[in-house]
C-alpha cells in the first residue's frame, strides 16, 4: 500500500499527458474512477504510467451513499480493482445521493439531514467500504436546497454520519465556504465542530457566483476566502492533512493548475508556523 | 419519510417536473425554506448540463449538424428526449452515450443515425479495454486485433466527414467501414473493399485464407487490423 503525504492534484484527462511532461513538484494524484474504469489505448497507457510515477487514490462519485438504489455492485468492484491497481490507502466519495431509481444523475444530491439518513448512509457506508476492502473517505458535499424533514444542521449530521459509519472525513473545504455563503453560518465555527481527528484529506476549489447562489464549479484559482479556510482548517489539524487542489472548469495550462498546488503548500506552512491562532 | 422525499427528487429530476410539483409532493412550501425552492432548478439545469455535456463529448460532428441546422435548442431537445428513452444506468459516464444512435433513427437527416453510430465506434476504438491477446501482436495465430468492428451504412460518411460541411448530406452509398486501434494506440476506421471484408470474415469463421486474399491480408496486417504478422511473414 502506498501513502498520501503532501499536495496533490485531480487527474483530469486535459492534461494528463502535460502532467507527465512536468518536472514541477507534485506529491500525489487522485483520480475519478468513472473517467477511467475500462479505459485502454493511449488513456490507459497515460493512466498506468501516472500510477507509476506518482501514489493515487480514488475519488468517485456513483457510490450513492445517500440514495435509495441498491449500490451498484459492478461500480463496486470496479472502485476494488482500483484500490488493488494503485495501491491506494483510501478511496473517497460523497455525502449525497447520485443514483435514483436505479438512474445515474451524475451529479450530487442533497439528503435529508435526519436520524433515517444518517442510518442508511451509515449502512450503506459500510457495506461498500467491506466489498472494497478499503478504507473510505466520506467528503462533505455542496447543498442548495434544505430537504424537507431535516432534525439537525449540517455539521450534526456530518458528525453522526462519520461516528455511524466509521469512515473518514475528506474535507472539502470549499464547500464548506459555499454552504455557508448559501446558507449562512460561520465556516470556522463548522470547522471547529468537526472531528479533525477523522480527516484524512482536504480539498480546494473555486467555485461561481450565480443568480445569487455561490455553486461549486471547481472554477480556479482558488479564492482567498477559501484559502483563509484552508488555514484555519491546517491549524485546526495541527498537522499536514492531504491536500488536493481541483479545478474542473476553465482549466487553464497546466503550469497555472500547479501554481495551486504550491500555493496550497505555502499555505500549509504558514498556517503551521502561525500555530494556532484566532 | 426520507425515502419519499428522495423518490420525489428523483421524479422532479427525471421527468422534468417543476420546482412547484416538487414542494407539493414533499408536504407543500409549509416544510421548504422559501429561498430554496428557486434553488431547485440547480439541480435540474446541472442533470441536464452534464448529460448534455456527455453526448457534446461523443458525438461532436452529430451535435455540428444539428445545432447547425436546427439550432441549439433542437440539440438540447434531443438529448433530452435521448435520456428519457435511454436512461444513465451505467457508472461509467462515457458507457451511458450508447443509446444515442438508436435514438436518432427516426429522425431527419436519415444519415444523422450512421453518423452517430460511426462516432461511438470512434470512441470505441480510441477507449477500449487492453486485451491481453493484442499485447504480441506479432505473436501466436492470424487473428483480428480485439478493437476491430465492422459496420455497413447506407451512406458515403467517410467522404462527408473529409467535406467537413454540416450543411452539405451524406451522399447515398453502400459502404462498410473498419474501425480498429492501431499499434500507435491512434483510432482508426477505413472504407473496407470487398477483399478486406473477405479477410475479416475468414478469419472470424477460423477458415484459412485463400491465396488470392493474402494481398489484402498483408495490407491488414500492416494496418494494425490483423495481428500475428509473424504467422504471415514465417
Amino acid at each position: 500500500m502506498r501513502t498520501l503525504q503532501g499536495f496533490g492534484l485531480g487527474l483530469r484527462p486535459d492534461f494528463a499527458d502535460a502532467l507527465l511532461a512536468t518536472e514541477r513538484e507534485l506529491d500525489w494524484v487522485e483520480f475519478v474512477p468513472e473517467n477511467w474504469h475500462g479505459v485502454g489505448g493511449r488513456q490507459g497507457r497515460t493512466f498506468d504510467a501516472c500510477r507509476e510515477r506518482w501514489p493515487m487514490s480514488p475519488h468517485s462519485v456513483s457510490l450513492s451513499a445517500g440514495g435509495d438504489a441498491p449500490l451498484d455492485a459492478s461500480f463496486l468492484a470496479a472502485v476494488r480493482a482500483f484500490c488493488a491497481r494503485t495501491g491506494a490507502p483510501w478511496w473517497s466519495d460523497h455525502v449525497s445521493a447520485s443514483r435514483l431509481r436505479d438512474t445515474e444523475l451524475n451529479d450530487l444530491l442533497p439528503v435529508p439531514f435526519d436520524d433515517a439518513s444518517v442510518e442508511r448512509i451509515a449502512l450503506r457506508a459500510r457495506e461498500a467500504r467491506d466489498v472494497v476492502g478499503a478504507p473510505l473517505a466520506l467528503e462533505n458535499a455542496t447543498w442548495y436546497v434544505q430537504l424537507p424533514g431535516a432534525t439537525m444542521d449540517e455539521g450534526e449530521f456530518l458528525t453522526r454520519v462519520l461516528d455511524a459509519s466509521g469512515c473518514a472525513l475528506l474535507l472539502d473545504v470549499n464547500n464548506v465556504y459555499v454552504n455557508a455563503q448559501n446558507h449562512g453560518g460561520d465556516p470556522r465555527a463548522f470547522l471547529d465542530a468537526l472531528p479533525f481527528e477523522r480527516v484524512c484529506q482536504i480539498h480546494v476549489a473555486g467555485h461561481t457566483l450565480r443568480d445569487g447562489v455561490v455553486i461549486d464549479t471547481h472554477i480556479g484559482p482558488v479564492p482567498d476566502a477559501v484559502w483563509a479556510l484552508y488555514r484555519h482548517a491546517i491549524r485546526r489539524a495541527g498537522r499536514v492533512v492531504p491536500t488536493l487542489v481541483e479545478w474542473d472548469t476553465e482549466i487553464p495550462d497546466l503550469d497555472a493548475v500547479l501554481d495551486e498546488v504550491d500555493r496550497a503548500r505555502a499555505h500549509c506552512a504558514a498556517a503551521l508556523a502561525a500555530g494556532v491562532a484566532g | 419519510m426520507s425515502g419519499d422525499v428522495l423518490d420525489a427528487l428523483a421524479e422532479f429530476l427525471l421527468e422534468g417536473r417543476t420546482p412547484a410539483w416538487l414542494v407539493e409532493a414533499t408536504g407543500g412550501p409549509g416544510r421548504w425554506r422559501a429561498a430554496d425552492t428557486p434553488r431547485l432548478l440547480i439541480y435540474a439545469h446541472q442533470v441536464r448540463g452534464r448529460q448534455r455535456g456527455l453526448l457534446d463529448a461523443v458525438f461532436p460532428r452529430c451535435r455540428d449538424v444539428v445545432v447547425t441546422r436546427e439550432g441549439e435548442a433542437a440539440w438540447f431537445a434531443l438529448t433530452d428526449a435521448c435520456f428519457r428513452a435511454h436512461p444513465m444506468r451505467d457508472f461509467v459516464l462515457h458507457a451511458n452515450a450508447r443509446g444515442f444512435p438508436a435514438q436518432l433513427r427516426e429522425r431527419a437527416p436519415a444519415w444523422l443515425a450512421e453518423l452517430a453510430d460511426f462516432e461511438w465506434c470512434e470512441l470505441r476504438a480510441d477507449e477500449a479495454a487492453e486485451d491481453v491477446r493484442d499485447a504480441t501482436p506479432d505473436a501466436g495465430p492470424l487473428r483480428l486485433a480485439s478493437t476491430v468492428a465492422v459496420r455497413r451504412y447506407r451512406h458515403d460518411l467517410d467522404a462527408w466527414i473529409d467535406g467537413g460541411d454540416p450543411h452539405a448530406d451524406a451522399r447515398p452509398g453502400e459502404a462498410a467501414v473498419v474501425f480498429w486501434r492501431s499499434a500507435a494506440l491512434d483510432a482508426c476506421h477505413a472504407v473496407a473493399r470487398a477483399d478486406d471484408l473477405a479477410v475479416i470474415e475468414h478469419l472470424e469463421r477460423g477458415a484459412g485464407l485463400p491465396a488470392r486474399l493474402h494481398p489484402a491480408r498483408d495490407a491488414l496486417v500492416v494496418a494494425g487490423v490483423i495481428l500475428g504478422a509473424r504467422a504471415v511473414t514465417a
